[in-house]
């Protein structure tokens, strides 16, 4: 049973990998100079100094790079809070965190915090604003010592509107400057030309994909309940406690790069769920492959269908994304 | 009958007072017994007598108000949560495994053994779930969710997860309510079973008074008026007429059970109706 369980864990990842593959260098092809296929490893090694070497290395590649540290990121944070809150609707967006970390960003632009601390100004406000969510969603939640799901979601999308609202009145008292870069970060893209952001956003979602493999069998345990994980040995305060904060991390560092990109911590662990499972062993790495190669497809798609003008990348996951939750709210097993 | 002598004790509750702490209300007080090696001690009484509320405590989700619980002679808030989880199994009432099969439910069990920076389950971790899935009768049911299953089935697959976490201690807090005679025989059968040849120390919460004096060595019914043990020992000497109408408040008659010569209990329509309209 072991040997067939990672024989199919093992052939699960390497067509994750390979997806991966052909989506990273069909983000690399595709766009409005069209870099034939075969051409690529040529320009890259021997072609220095010519224009298709720039457009790969200073505007695809780092696309390329982001969109899997964000994609992998924001779906990771989405299994990770389903994982803790047994409820396959909750991810970042409809939790409201992603609105949190932006009023964050907003925040920062607004008083010119990155002026005077630094590009880092913006992954901690974004960290900041997530994990205040988190805190506050989560508290609001309990009734009575248990987490009502019902009142999660809703207190989620509330503190989403409120949190957009304030952006909205943020955006309104705003000098032009400030307004077009708000307005310019909020439409969300995966557009980055800052190296050290670019920089943290990958380090910190290798960093929370591997703390989080280190809490799998908790995950898998708080599938069981508080109470019933807790008897298995489990500390399920500490063990929320880090995950939580590794969620905002993931979140608020995704937020600050890229602007708010909806529903990707929802589409793929709940595809990855019906493909190979629940067990978060497994489920933890391939949501973010599968999260990773995602958002690159959708990038693509963004880059292209309006060419040579580019649309948001969340106006894809968006409309993709609301559809799956309407299909997810269907589904017998999920119950508010 | 087996001995229980004092060194075979597993579970000693000392003076126990517990509740939960937001309503500061002791719900239960001065509660005193011991499980031993091998012995089945079932818990009795009322609707909100607190026979859970015991469960709970002694399964450490519930801190106690005072007096203490020994575990092997140790005191159980003094011993970790993983080596706890490896000596004592709680199957409550109500099982929720969201997306998980059967028999990844069942292989959770084994959680308290895994290593740190365990990553895969050994060979002896998959051995004992496939021996409580046939012990169990569920062995067909290995792949299907857990939440696609009937109610009994769950109850006999928590049981399946309890046992393959090797507890001396195992806790169930009435394993039988809502199931028909086959499953309820099934699942007290399995668990005399256990008892009887691992050793297991068992503490069961149940409703049905018959039930628990078939199969229990031990009862302790407890009385919800005073909020304290009112009789505890063997089947023959709790199960009575006066202590059951002074717990129950309802009249029952009690005839030997032909075959096990346990006592048993009958309810009776009452006789003597008064008129609705006088």
């Amino acid at each position: 049973m072991l040997d067939k369980k990672i024989r199919q864990w093992i052939l699960t990842l390497i067509i994750l990998v390979i997806i991966l593959i052909i989506a990273s260098l069909s983000g690399l092809a595709i766009g409005s100079t069209k870099i034939p296929l075969t051409d690529i490893i040529d320009i890259l090694l021997n072609g220095k100094g010519t224009a298709e070497y720039s457009i790969l290395m200073g505007i695809r590649l780092p696309r390329i790079i982001i969109a899997i540290a964000i994609g992998g990121s924001l779906s990771l944070a989405g299994t990770l809070l389903q994982g803790m809150f047994r409820n396959p609707l909750v991810e970042p967006y409809t939790l409201g965190i992603s609105g949190g970390a932006s009023l964050g960003v907003c925040l920062t632009i607004v008083f010119s915090l990155h002026t005077k601390i630094g590009i880092m100004a913006y992954p901690i406000s974004g960290f900041a604003g997530a994990g205040l969510v988190i805190f506050m969603v989560y508290t609001l939640s309990i009734r009575g010592g248990a987490l009502k799901p019902n009142t999660m979601l809703l207190t989620g999308v509330m503190i989403s509107f409120v949190a957009s609202s304030l952006v909205m009145l943020l955006m309104a008292i705003s000098k032009s400057d400030d307004l077009h870069n708000i307005v310019f970060w909020i439409m969300g893209s995966l557009d980055e030309p800052n190296i050290t952001l670019i920089k943290i956003v990958c380090y910190g979602s290798m960093a929370g994909l591997v703390i989080s493999l280190f809490h799998c069998h908790n995950l898998n345990a708080l599938a069981l309940g508080d109470e019933q994980a807790a008897l298995l040995g489990v500390d399920t305060a500490k063990t929320k406690k880090i995950l939580f904060i590794i969620a905002s991390l993931l979140t608020g560092l995704s937020v600050s790069v890229a602007g708010i990109i909806m529903f990707v911590g929802l589409i793929i662990p709940h595809f990855m769920r019906m493909v190979i499972g629940s067990d978060h062993r497994i489920l933890i790495i391939s949501s973010f492959l599968g999260g990773a190669s995602f958002l690159i497809m959708c990038d693509i798609f963004a880059r292209t269908v309006i060419s040579p003008l580019e649309l948001p990348v969340g106006v894809i996951t968006g409309i993709i994304g609301g559809i799956v939750f309407i299909y997810i709210l269907g589904q017998k097993q999920v119950r508010l | 009958m087996r001995e229980t002598t004092p060194n075979k004790t597993i579970l000693e509750v000392k003076n126990l007072s517990c509740g939960y702490s937001k309503t500061n209300i002791s719900i239960l007080q001065n509660i005193d017994f011991t499980v031993s090696k091998g012995e089945m001690v079932s818990i009795l009484g009322t609707n909100g007598s607190g026979k859970t509320t015991l469960l709970k405590t002694i399964s450490s989700i519930i801190s106690p108000a005072k007096g203490k619980i020994l575990l092997q002679g140790e005191e159980i808030k003094n011993i970790s949560l993983k080596e706890r989880s490896t000596k004592t199994a709680v199957v409550m009432q109500f099982q929720n495994a969201a997306y998980m099969t059967v028999e990844e439910y069942i292989l959770l069990g084994r959680l308290p053994y895994f290593k740190k920076f365990q990553f895969f389950e050994t060979q002896k971790d998959i051995d004992l779930v496939h021996k409580y899935l046939e012990l169990t009768n569920t062995m067909e049911l290995k792949d299907v969710p857990f939440n696609e299953i009937s109610g009994g089935e769950k109850q006999l697959v928590s049981i399946a997860r309890a046992l393959v976490q090797e507890p001396v201690l195992l806790l169930l807090d009435e394993p039988t309510s809502h199931l028909d005679i086959s499953h309820q025989a099934q699942i007290l059968n399995l668990i005399n079973q256990m008892k009887e040849q691992l050793g297991i120390a068992v503490l069961i919460v149940l409703h049905d008074i018959n039930l628990a004096s078939e199969y229990s060595d031990t009862l302790i019914l407890i009385n919800k008026g005073t909020r304290t043990i009112q009789a505890k020992g063997k089947p023959e000497d709790v199960i009575t007429e006066k202590l059951i109408k002074k717990v129950y408040n309802t009249d029952v008659y009690i005839k030997e059970n032909p075959i096990s010569s346990k006592p048993c209990v009958f309810l009776s329509k009452k006789e003597n109706i008064v008129p609705m309209n006088q």
